[in-house]
């Protein structure tokens, strides 16, 4: 299995009967057998609904562009009867009695959901080191981390485990370990992906988004999950444009802004093959300029205070009573606590307290409010920028590939979110793409940055940049 | 910002998380270390408090369009 097996050349080969699905899934679950165990990559398979679907489709024929295509599903996105954990302890054994939209809608056009991928607890986390399950390793290298929080989503297409998978991104998690691990990572506009049925994190941020293994392949994903959706209010109601029609190599006189800002503190070789990318981007006959966003240093901190203040509401309800595992207590107050001790990871129950401390007393306008104002000082300047620019760009992580085990201070780790968090915090869309390698030969990624709801640009530049070199035929 | 032992017993009673052992020393550890990110933002001044106060329920789904890019959340403040 190899980078060649997208969804465009796995739809033509079962289209021409060089296999059948039902043959096609069966050695996708083989790879699982070969590899499932030494990535990681996921907690819950769905084997026998997935031959049981692939058989069917052999028998009714191929109608849609998904059809018979194997894709894992992140495990914070609701499988109806299936376990959703989101990585966590705490709901190990939630099986959910519905199905999240984006779910459904891959359902309608035929999808075959192979499990549910391995992640970092609740969303938190940046290397795919924080599952309540197990841990994931970078197929690309196996000592090293794939990235997170989508890390199994990233590593299970990577290794051959799926065709596809859904991510999703908070502050860079469908972004970065896309970027570890070679592979095209889409963050949609917010709102642009119902997140009905995903297991909320920071309800203002959450986004789903696919992680592919090529640009055409992430239009074809977010042609089947983009939309308005009448569960979700903060959805869009926007039309949903065909993404695939706007991919051409053709970027002449686009204009490119790099972000300066970025680029600081970025590790030197990380740095040369993303200026590499960007001496692309100029040959292929993109007008590039620098330009800057004052406000991005708020930006780390603003992200951190914001989502952490919205998880440590959204994750009050896992208390032992309303949801999830209850531990051993004499009292309500201490069943509480104690379910929360027991059953959440320390770096959830870290971003908890954090959140609670940022909404507690004067603390309230002493920084959240300050970090909401931080928020529209992005948005304004973005909204600038992008009057003059058609698309930015930047590095997608500011530090090469950790290693597995590697011990990191606390705000060291955040601060690998530096790159993606800004770009959340906007609302904005933007796709990772595989530009090059570290020193350690493990992948770097390039950001490609798209004003609200222009999708279409952003994938368009993302797939003549893939292209760049090739021939058309 | 400086957080004290007290203010990890404090939080953590709010957030209703029961410290174990050694919890205290590494969270305040951990949380001094974050309030270094913190710092840039204590430059920003809030000039209007009252935009932030609590708006009226929106019903009109037209307006619903203009609110989808996360403006429409406000996390409620924990009275502490």
């Amino acid at each position: 299995m190899t980078d060649f097996m997208t969804i465009k050349n796995v739809q033509n080969m079962l289209d021409r009967k060089i296999f059948s699905c039902e043959e096609f899934t069966k050695s996708i679950f083989e790879n699982i057998a070969a590899l499932g165990c030494a990535t990681g990559a996921y907690i819950t398979l769905c084997r026998d609904a997935a031959l049981k679907k692939a058989k069917q489709l052999d028998i009714e024929g191929r109608k849609t562009p998904l059809s018979g295509i194997p894709i894992g599903i992140k495990d914070n996105i609701c499988t109806k009867g299936v376990m959703t954990t989101a990585g966590s302890k705490m709901l190990k054994g939630f099986i959910p009695s519905y199905d999240a939209t984006v779910v459904e809608k891959l359902k309608e056009m035929d999808a075959i959901i192979v499990g549910k991928t391995n992640m970092d607890e609740f969303g938190m986390g940046s290397k795919g080191e924080k599952s309540g399950y197990k841990l994931i390793a970078n197929p690309v290298n196996l000592a090293y981390v794939p990235g997170g929080s989508s890390g199994g989503s990233a590593a299970a297409v990577k290794a051959g485990l799926a065709i596809a998978s859904l991510g999703s991104d908070t502050g860079g998690s469908i972004r970065q370990p896309a970027s570890f691990c070679g592979l095209y990572g889409l963050k949609p506009t917010y709102s642009r992906v119902s997140r009905y049925g995903l297991i909320a994190f920071a309800s203002s941020l959450d986004v789903i988004g696919p992680m592919c293994k090529s640009t055409e392949d992430c239009a074809i994903m977010l042609n089947a999950i983009a939309g308005y959706d009448e569960k979700d209010m903060t959805s869009s109601r926007k039309a949903v444009p065909d993404y695939t029609k706007c991919l051409t190599r053709d970027i002449k006189g686009l204009k490119i802004g790099v972000i300066t800002e970025l680029f600081e503190g970025v590790e030197e070789d990380i740095k040369k093959e993303t200026e590499n990318a960007i001496d692309a981007f100029k040959r292929m006959g993109a007008e590039v300029c620098e330009c800057s966003v004052k406000a991005l240093k708020y930006a780390l901190g603003a992200y951190y205070i914001i989502s952490s203040a919205e998880a440590s509401s959204n994750l009050s309800r896992y208390d032992g009573v309303k949801f999830g595992q209850r531990a051993e207590a004499e009292s309500l107050d201490e069943l509480y606590k104690n379910s929360r001790a027991e059953f959440l990871g320390e770096g959830v129950k870290r971003r908890i307290m954090l959140g609670t401390y940022v909404l507690s007393g004067d603390r309230y306008s002493m920084y959240y409010l300050k970090a909401v104002e931080a928020v529209k000082m992005l948005k304004k300047e973005f909204n600038e920028l992008f009057e003059a620019y058609d698309v930015l760009i930047a590095p997608t992580s500011p530090v090469r590939v950790p290693q597995r085990g590697e011990e990191w201070e606390v705000g060291e780790e955040y601060k690998m979110d530096k790159c993606t968090v800004a770009i959340s915090l906007a609302s904005l869309p933007a796709i990772s793409v595989p530009c090059g390698f570290d020193k350690n030969d493990l992948p770097v990624g390039i950001q490609i940055i798209g004003k609200c709801f222009d999708e279409e640009t952003v994938l368009k530049t993302s797939y003549a940049f893939e292209k760049r070199g090739e021939t058309s035929v | 910002m400086k957080i004290s032992d007290k203010d990890i017993e404090y939080i953590a009673n709010l957030a209703k998380i029961d410290l174990r052992e050694g919890d205290k020393e590494r969270l305040q550890e951990d949380f001094n270390n974050i309030a270094m990110l913190f710092e840039p933002i204590e430059e920003i001044e809030i000039t209007n408090d009252r935009e932030y106060e609590f708006g009226e329920l929106r019903n009109d789904e037209s307006i619903n369009e203009i609110n989808t890019n996360g403006a429409l959340f406000s996390v409620p403040r924990i009275v502490g």
